[in-house]
């Protein structure tokens, strides 16, 4: 199980969050974006082998979404910071 | 000491020679010194059968020293406190503890099954799938037969009346193993301050420091412990197993706790945090090939030394020891020097330097042979042993023996390391996997590393815990064949895997039938498969198969490790969550009252709710139809306090809630509601419900109960993740609230009863329409809206005001004769009038499908609108929401029913749709349903069929309009 350091909150156990999906996937504009764009931005997701960053939400917790930095291969998490502060 | 004819004069590291109790085995009684486990008690009293075999039900004695014990199960305890295939080398023996065999009927000596030894020409691997699978009608039959013969212990009946607790801990370093390298680790992390837990699975320190006598290694273990136990950040745990390795540098601990208090629990399970992770598990001993390898008295010989030092035990009192290894001279020396009468040391090398000093002494050394079958039915009592040489094989003699102890060389415990997911590497001087790179920031370290030196295992240890990178490997070149290499000789079944009866000829047989995945062969011979995980002989099945295919060791690999590394028992894992406290219930504020009234309840999410009340019915097939035709022709009330409400607040509420729904809530006046679908991004609807507009910026939005914490989530991602420049705040209201819906034609004269000072009129008070009251001093807040299609108003009250205002509609309803409701018949009532629910909005269905098309504004976006004009989603022949309608007034929906167009009678059958729920009509005087149908809507009026070929039902329908019950919504506006 992980820990993850919630930036409101501190260490906390996984079982306190609910996974959230790729924090790199940005909303395309609706009016401009063309439909192969969209069935990307719905279906297609990377699966990268090594650093990934990632949203959590902080159910059991503060409700803060946060997005997290995790290595997929030894699940060790390098950065953790507001959602609403990253850059997308 | 009577009764213990193994027992050696003396000597015995982890006993207490000054005290003797006895503990029952069946129903013998067993003496035994306290330190002993039932297995070391076992011995000394020369029982040499202790079980049978899962399959065969060959006869079997104590093999190993601990947690690698393949056939030494038994049941221990009586009655509640019974625990069956407790492995009785790692069992404490207790005064009058009473230990059972199990798998032989009737008993030990006199199995009935036994004859099915003589049977395993026929019973070959993977009999069982072949044999019993035709006609596959009969499996069932076939099966409770099977389960006879072949078995584990039986399950205690009755509940446990024991405690398990579960905790909690973080380490700075997790020590797995209380051997030399473990302590050499715990000393060295120690020094440098950290914060250390060394876990040991046994009941005393030292792992193999108390195999041997030498006391400079006694000396160290002492002075060791000492400083450990001395050091204030040290935490020491004995009778602890780390058994799992998960992600994040979790591990789970499994400690059977020994304590006199008798409110202390049996075991309590650890969640361990660790910053990182010393494996110091040890090596596992491997034993020779040779048929009958599996009779009693045949033992690993490095178990055979333990029993000696630490139990002062003589595994036989006139045993052979056959391996390639010079520590079998070592433990034939030290177990003459005990007492024995060692017959014979055999080894395959032609002469190895060990060999002479041992002839010295007076004993046989027979070089250049081997062990090629052991005799003896309950009790080995004869080794053949057969020279091998430039040319053919022979005999040389059947020597007399009481044990037949065996070494095929040691390999690392890789268990935590391969749960972790590091990776194995082959090691050709060990023959054997050793942990290659580790992922994280574990290590293994001394024999768990391959490193089997004592003195180069402690300072790989020391190593580790000062945080060093690990020295390479060095290990000697191979000497002497391994064990799957030695010739086979005689007949006999020359056995992988004790446990579940494999042997070489079933790996050979897979192998010819086509197995080449390490895996599927586990899975097809079973080997590896059984409680003890192939711990021991497994890696020789594995090198057997590479062999019978062909390929290296190394790439034929191992079979994935998962946890546990040994068994851990569902008391430990369940802890105190079981039965009431097994997950939170929420209760609505009136629940005291339908508890009261014996109401029937279901589980809807973590909430409990009422499904029916007996008083309208004593099953719910009887009751809910009454309640539903009570509201539709007089008044009901419902208690709807878990649908999910959510305060939506800020200058940009309004905004916010245009793009979460796919209709449009900007313009919506204050004091009124309107019913809203929000979609996923994919364009499936996710939830839905009404929303108030309180004041121009802040919203009451109400979402299914189910639905509740997702669409809160989902509004907090709008927020944080996708707008976080919008100014607006979410807030989950659900529990703050009470919630009571009145419904049916007399609900606005039970409105005016409740709430007397409230103008309840059709002017004051229309469809959509929110109003405030006061009651006990308290806000009432008054929402008309509808889910039951007839007129209804819901009040919300402070949840501590809740079970008053509950008894106050009661109360006023009296006169009105008000039926109280359930879930089951708000359901029908919905299904009635087609308003969907979670059954219909499963996850596939677009608005366009349930007919919510038009909801979708044209003028703006919002998440999952862009979806919908993705061409494909619009294409023809999707499933469209249709109501349906049983011809027959007395036909029921088959259960889990599809939709066809024909009743030909012939499967496959062709489906148009399915049936997403269906309930009793009083009103229709029929059964309905809401179904999915292909192009449903332009088949209003037509016949179809819902079928169910599996309980071979199928009822004649009409597709029809899904609002089946006032299509112009009259009674919800009157």
């Amino acid at each position: 199980m992980l820990l993850i350091r919630c930036p409101y909150c501190g260490l906390r156990p996984e079982t306190e969050f609910v996974y959230g999906g790729d924090a790199t996937v940005a909303r395309p504009d609706p009016a401009t974006a063309t439909d192969e764009e969209w069935a990307e931005y719905i279906y297609l997701r990377d699966n990268p082998k090594g650093r990934h960053r990632e949203l959590w939400f902080h159910s059991a917790g503060c409700h803060a979404w946060i997005e997290v930095e995790r290595d997929t291969v030894t699940h060790a998490i390098t950065e953790v910071a507001p959602a609403r502060e990253a850059k997308r | 000491m009577n009764g213990a004819p193994n027992r050696a004069a003396d000597g015995g590291w982890l006993i207490d020679r000054d005290r003797q109790e006895t503990f029952t085995f069946d129903s013998r009684e067993i003496p035994f010194h306290p330190g002993d486990t039932v297995a070391s008690a076992l011995l000394a009293a020369d029982v040499k059968l202790v079980g049978r075999s899962f399959k065969l039900h060959r006869p079997r004695g104590i093999y190993g020293l601990g947690a690698e014990e393949p056939n030494a199960l038994g049941i221990v305890g009586a009655g509640d406190r019974s625990t069956p295939n407790v492995r009785l080398t790692t069992q404490a023996a207790a005064a009058g503890l009473k230990v059972a065999s199990q798998n032989r009927w009737p008993s030990l000596r006199h199995d009935a099954f036994g004859m099915l030894d003589r049977a395993k020409a026929l019973l070959p691997a993977g009999f069982y799938y072949k044999t019993f699978m035709w006609p596959a009608s009969q499996w069932m039959r076939y099966e409770r037969y099977i389960r006879r013969m072949a078995g584990l212990g039986p399950p205690p009946t009755e509940r446990d009346p024991d405690r398990y607790a579960r905790r909690s801990a973080h380490a700075g370093v997790l020590i797995a193993g209380g051997g030399p390298a473990g302590l050499s680790a715990a000393l060295a992390a120690a020094a440098a301050g950290e914060d250390v837990l060394l876990a040991h699975s046994g009941p005393a320190f030292g792992g193999g420091l108390n195999d041997v006598g030498d006391p400079e290694a006694r000396a160290w273990l002492a002075a060791t412990m000492d400083a450990l136990e001395a050091a204030p950040n040290v935490r020491l745990m004995l009778n602890t197993t780390v058994a799992g390795y998960y992600d994040g540098q979790m591990l789970t601990l499994a400690e059977r706790v020994e304590s006199d208090d008798p409110a202390a629990p049996r075991e309590r399970f650890w969640h361990l945090y660790a910053g990182r992770t010393v494996i110091a598990t040890g090596a596992i001993e491997r034993p020779m090939l040779f048929a009958d390898n599996d009779r009693p008295g045949v033992m690993l010989a490095g178990a055979a030394r333990g029993y000696l030092w630490r139990y002062g035990v003589l595994a036989g009192q006139a045993p052979i020891l056959f391996g390639a290894d010079d520590a079998i001279y070592a433990i034939a020396d030290e177990m003459q020097a005990a007492g024995a009468h060692v017959r014979a040391v055999v080894d395959p090398r032609p002469e190895p330097a060990a060999a002479d000093a041992l002839r010295a002494k007076g004993v046989r050394v027979e070089t250049g042979a081997i062990v090629a079958r052991a005799h003896g039915g309950k009790r080995v009592e004869a080794a053949e042993v057969w020279r091998l040489g430039s040319g053919e094989p022979v005999m040389i003699e059947s020597v007399a023996c009481d044990a037949v102890l065996t070494s095929g060389g040691w390999g690392p415990a890789l268990q935590l390391h391969a749960q972790a997911r590091g990776k194995l590497e082959w090691n050709d001087g060990l023959r054997a996997f050793t942990p290659g790179e580790a992922a994280g920031d574990w290590r293994s370290v001394g024999g768990a590393r391959g490193v089997m030196d004592l003195e180069a295992a402690k300072a790989d240890g020391a190593a580790a815990g000062r945080g060093e990178a690990a020295a390479p490997l060095s290990t000697p070149a191979p000497d002497g064949p391994a064990p799957w290499e030695l010739p086979k000789l005689t007949n006999g079944l020359r056995f992988v895997d004790f446990q579940n009866d494999v042997a070489d000829k079933d790996i050979e047989l897979a192998a010819r039938e086509g197995y080449r995945s390490i895996e599927h062969v586990k899975r097809y011979t079973t080997l590896g498969m059984g409680t003890d995980q192939g711990k021991a002989a497994g890696p020789v099945g594995l090198a057997l198969l590479a062999a019978a295919t062909g390929q290296e060791i190394a790439a034929t690999g191992v079979t994935t490790f998962r946890p546990p590394t040994t068994p851990v028992t569902f008391g430990a894992v369940a802890g105190g969550h079981f039965g009431e406290v097994g997950h939170a219930v929420r209760r609505t504020a009136a629940d005291e009252w339908h508890a009261s009234q014996n109401a029937k309840f279901v589980d809807a999410g973590l909430w409990r709710r009422p499904q029916f009340y007996p008083a309208n019915g004593t099953t719910v097939s009887e009751a809910y139809p009454a309640e539903a035709i009570a509201v539709r022709r007089g008044v009901g009330v419902v208690d709807v306090s878990t649908l999910g409400k959510i305060d939506v607040a800020g200058p940009d509420a309004a905004e916010l809630l245009d793009r979460l729904y796919i209709n449009t809530f900007s313009t919506l006046k204050p004091g009124r509601g309107r019913y809203g679908v929000m979609l996923r991004e994919d364009g499936r609807v996710f939830d839905d419900g009404v929303v108030f507009r309180l004041s121009p910026d802040r919203y009451h939005v109400t979402c299914t109960t189910g639905g509740a914490s997702a669409v809160y989530q989902h509004i907090e991602y709008a927020l944080q993740v996708l707008w976080p420049e919008l100014e607006a705040y979410a807030t989950p209201v659900t529990e703050e609230w009470f919630a009571a819906a009145i419904a049916g034609p007399r609900a606005r004269d039970l409105l005016a009863a409740v709430l007397p000072d409230l103008d309840v009129s059709n002017t004051a008070l229309p469809m959509m329409a929110l109003a405030e009251a006061q009651v006990f001093g308290q806000r009432v807040r008054v929402m008309r809206m509808s889910y039951s299609g007839e007129l209804s108003f819901e009040l919300n009250i402070g949840a501590d005001w809740g079970l008053a205002l509950w008894e106050r509609i009661l109360a006023a309803g009296k006169g009105l004769g008000v039926t109280v409701y359930g879930t089951e018949a708000m359901g029908a009532l919905r299904i009635e009038k087609g308003h969907v629910t979670h059954a219909e909005a499963d996850g596939r269905t677009m608005p366009v499908d349930l007919g919510l098309g038009r909801m979708v504004s044209k003028k703006k976006d919002a998440i999952g609108a862009r979806a919908l004009r993705l061409g494909d989603l619009e294409r023809s022949g999707r499933k469209q929401l249709v109501g349906l309608i049983a011809k027959d007034p007395t036909a029921k929906f088959p259960v889990g029913c599809q939709v066809t167009a024909e009743d030909t009678g012939d499967t496959p059958r062709p489906a148009i749709g399915h049936v997403t729920s269906y309930a009793r009509s009083e009103e229709l005087g029929r059964h309905v349903a809401l179904a999915l149908v292909k192009n449903g809507r332009a088949m209003h009026g037509q016949t179809a069929f819902a079928v169910s070929p599996v309980m071979g039902q199928s009822i004649e329908v009409e597709i029809a309009d899904p609002v089946m019950i006032d299509p112009a919504g009259e009674r919800l506006r009157g």
